[in-house]
């Protein structure tokens, strides 16, 4: 009952800037513009998605969202990475020209800013962290599918709410 | 019915009616309704039915001769609120953490006690019913979780450490609260590294101030093992890989060595079960491993096998002259107590607290010889054991122990006696509690003058009232020599450590 799940992967200062370099989306951060990265070319039936994550306590550091496709098989491909600025209490980001699906989200608020996720001695997260519709496990890991956020072609949102 | 029964009865009615708690019996909870139901013939259940919300203090009122030199604080922690929002929880270890504090000073004794505010409670109270899931219950549209924190409920012991009192679970992290007036200060981090790991409710304090703990993660086979400096600083920390782990629950130190006994009984991963404790298994043809570890580097010195048992606690262990560990324990068949009866008390139905009972053992370990071996001391059921905090890890001449001889036959069918074992001379002394009474840990200790008390809480189940009674350690036969009896009933407690001064 104490297996825990890692969440969010580090992005180091080199994929950020690749991501940058080719990305073709703007995302808005409450009033703070911010950065993001996206697939290059806008799709035919873009949609837009907001990215709300609750419960920042600290300024300190990074919020690192990572946003997914789901297969039917469960996870698929990254489609975006953010690195947002922390802002109490509450980060509030958009993904713009999203192709409609289905998509969930983990974050982790990378406090140190080492762009990795902090553990204890035995790999349990000790940074906060989050998943989307703050999807839970009985005794382990969140299940992958109770984080999947259906988005139309009107667009959809995936909040979460950090873990402290 | 007996006039006795009437009697009864109705002062049991008495001491619920402040609780407030038979409204519940309205609310459709089943559990609630019979255990209710079941205190009406069996008003012992008194002890297990659980407070409400609240917090208690009151000046307690003191018969005898309390002793001048016994001035300090006996601090106690266990499961406390077992209802809340008309839902009861399903098994006895749920319930929210209630740390009591009993006060003896120039003034006289003073008593109060509080719930842990933990994330859980919190949350519940919040939400005004039960969210989380427990070691052995799961609430309607129960809430899933991120961690073992989540559902910690700080419901076992406590511990007096540095500045701040610590109310423990087993399998999460420590809470820490105010010594002075039990308000909640916080889930406790010792360091970055650490924070979330277990650290189990019996951690073993030397007379020098060195603390030892341990803890477990079953589902991940490993074991982390603690160590602290005296002043209450973090020196050492190390994480163990032991196949098949379990959940051992208490843990021993000698002079060179942790010694922890591995119970064959381990959760099931993968299946439907709605609780922890359905997903265990016992398996009684497997040992239970007796694991020594080096104090020196933390590593294994030896592992040994004994027949399956299962043992909650220990008394002491030491190393003698040729370096053989002894030690004695509370050990019982198998985990029947806990998996069933602890189950089945919750709704009131006649728990079997005889079969699978601890009793008396005593066990040699010899390292260089690669064996394990163990014998009954006392042929009577026993748990609950406990030694001068001067004696742990080194050679201890006597045993405290919470008792029940063959020929006892107590209305609340539990442990009826509180009795001191001289191991030297192999004698026993014993006061057996009045059938209206349920004696709970007792603690022997000592005060500056260097006089030895035993420190023994109890509820008076037939009146509504909750006791500390002090006996002489060297003539408990004799009986107490005096007894603090509160207002109210406090709800039968686990562990407690006493801090003088």
């Amino acid at each position: 009952m104490t297996r825990n799940e890692e969440t969010g992967q580090g992005l180091d200062d080199a994929t950020l800037a690749r991501a940058c370099r080719t990305a073709a989306v703007t995302v808005f951060v409450s009033t703070l513009l911010l950065l993001m990265l996206l697939h290059a070319a806008p799709a035919a039936h873009a949609a837009e998605v907001r990215v709300v994550i609750e419960d920042v306590r600290s300024t300190s550091g990074v919020l690192r969202v990572q946003v997914l496709t789901a297969t039917d098989a469960g996870e698929g491909p990254a489609v975006a990475q953010l690195m947002l600025p922390a802002v109490k209490p509450q980060v509030r980001a958009t993904l713009h020209d999203l192709e409609p699906g289905r998509y969930a989200a983990r974050v982790h608020h990378d406090l140190d800013g080492d762009g990795e996720m902090a553990t204890n001695l035995v790999g349990m997260p000790t940074e906060p962290w989050g998943v989307s519709n703050d999807a839970r496990g009985r005794f382990g890991p969140p299940p992958f599918k109770d984080m999947v956020v259906e988005v139309g072609v009107d667009g959809g949102e995936l909040r979460m709410t950090l873990v402290h | 019915m007996k006039r006795r029964d009437v009697l009864q009865l109705a002062l049991t009615a008495a001491a619920l009616a402040p609780l407030g708690r038979l409204a519940f019996a309205a609310t459709g909870d089943a559990w609630e309704a019979a255990f209710l139901k079941a205190m009406a013939d069996e008003p012992w259940l008194l002890g297990y039915l659980g407070c409400d919300d609240r917090a208690f203090e009151a000046a307690a009122e003191v018969t005898g001769r309390w002793p001048a030199a016994l001035r300090g604080r006996l601090y106690r922690n266990g499961p406390g609120m077992h209802s809340f929002g008309g839902w009861r929880y399903r098994h006895l270890f749920d319930g929210d953490g209630l740390v009591q504090a009993w006060h003896f000073d120039a003034g006289g004794v003073n008593h109060q006690a509080r719930l842990v505010a933990t994330h859980k409670l919190e949350r519940e109270r919040a939400a005004g019913r039960r969210l989380l899931p427990g070691f052995g219950s799961l609430p309607p549209d129960a809430v899933g979780v991120t961690g073992v924190d989540d559902l910690n409920p700080a419901n076992i012991s406590v511990l007096p450490h540095g500045d701040r009192l610590l109310a423990l679970w087993e399998a999460g992290s420590a809470w820490a609260l105010n010594p002075q007036d039990l308000t909640t200060e916080g889930l406790v981090t010792f360091s970055a590294e650490t924070r979330g790991l277990p650290f189990s409710a019996h951690p073993r304090l030397e007379p020098d101030g060195t603390l030892w703990n341990f803890g477990y993660l079953a589902s991940a086979d490993k074991l982390v093992l603690w160590h602290f400096a005296p002043d209450a600083t973090l020196k050492r920390v190390k994480v163990l890989e032991v196949p098949r782990v379990g959940m051992p629950h208490d843990f021993m130190v000698t002079r060179h060595h942790l010694l922890l006994l591995l119970p064959p009984l381990y959760p099931e991963p993968g299946g439907d079960a709605d609780t922890l404790l359905d997903s265990l298994r016992w398996h009684p043809r497997e040992a239970t491993r007796v694991l020594v570890l080096r104090k020196a580097d933390l590593e294994v010195a030896g592992e040994m096998e004994l027949p399956a048992q299962w043992v909650f606690h220990y008394g002491n262990a030491w190393e003698d002259e040729a370096g053989v560990i002894r030690f004695d324990a509370a050990r019982a068949p198998d985990p029947l107590l806990m998996t069933e009866s602890f189950r089945e008390l919750m709704r009131g139905a006649d728990a079997d607290f005889t079969t699978s009972a601890a009793r008396p053992y005593r066990y040699r370990v010899d390292l260089r010889a690669g064996t394990a071996v163990e014998e009954p001391f006392a042929d009577m059921l026993g748990e609950f054991p406990s030694v001068l905090p001067r004696h742990v890890g080194s050679r201890h001449g006597e045993l405290v122990m919470l008792v029940r001889h063959a020929s006892d036959t107590p209305r609340h069918d539990g442990l009826d006696r509180v009795s001191v074992f001289d191991l030297e001379r192999e004698i026993e002394s014993s006061w057996r509690y009045p059938d209206t009474e349920i004696p709970e840990e007792h603690l022997p200790v000592e005060t500056a003058d260097g006089s030895r008390w035993l420190l023994g809480p109890a509820l008076d189940w037939a009146s509504g009232h909750s006791l500390l009674r002090v006996f002489r350690l060297d003539d408990v036969a004799a009986g107490p020599v005096a007894t603090a009896r509160l207002p109210y009933a406090v709800p039968l407690g686990l562990h407690g450590r006493f801090l003088a001064g």
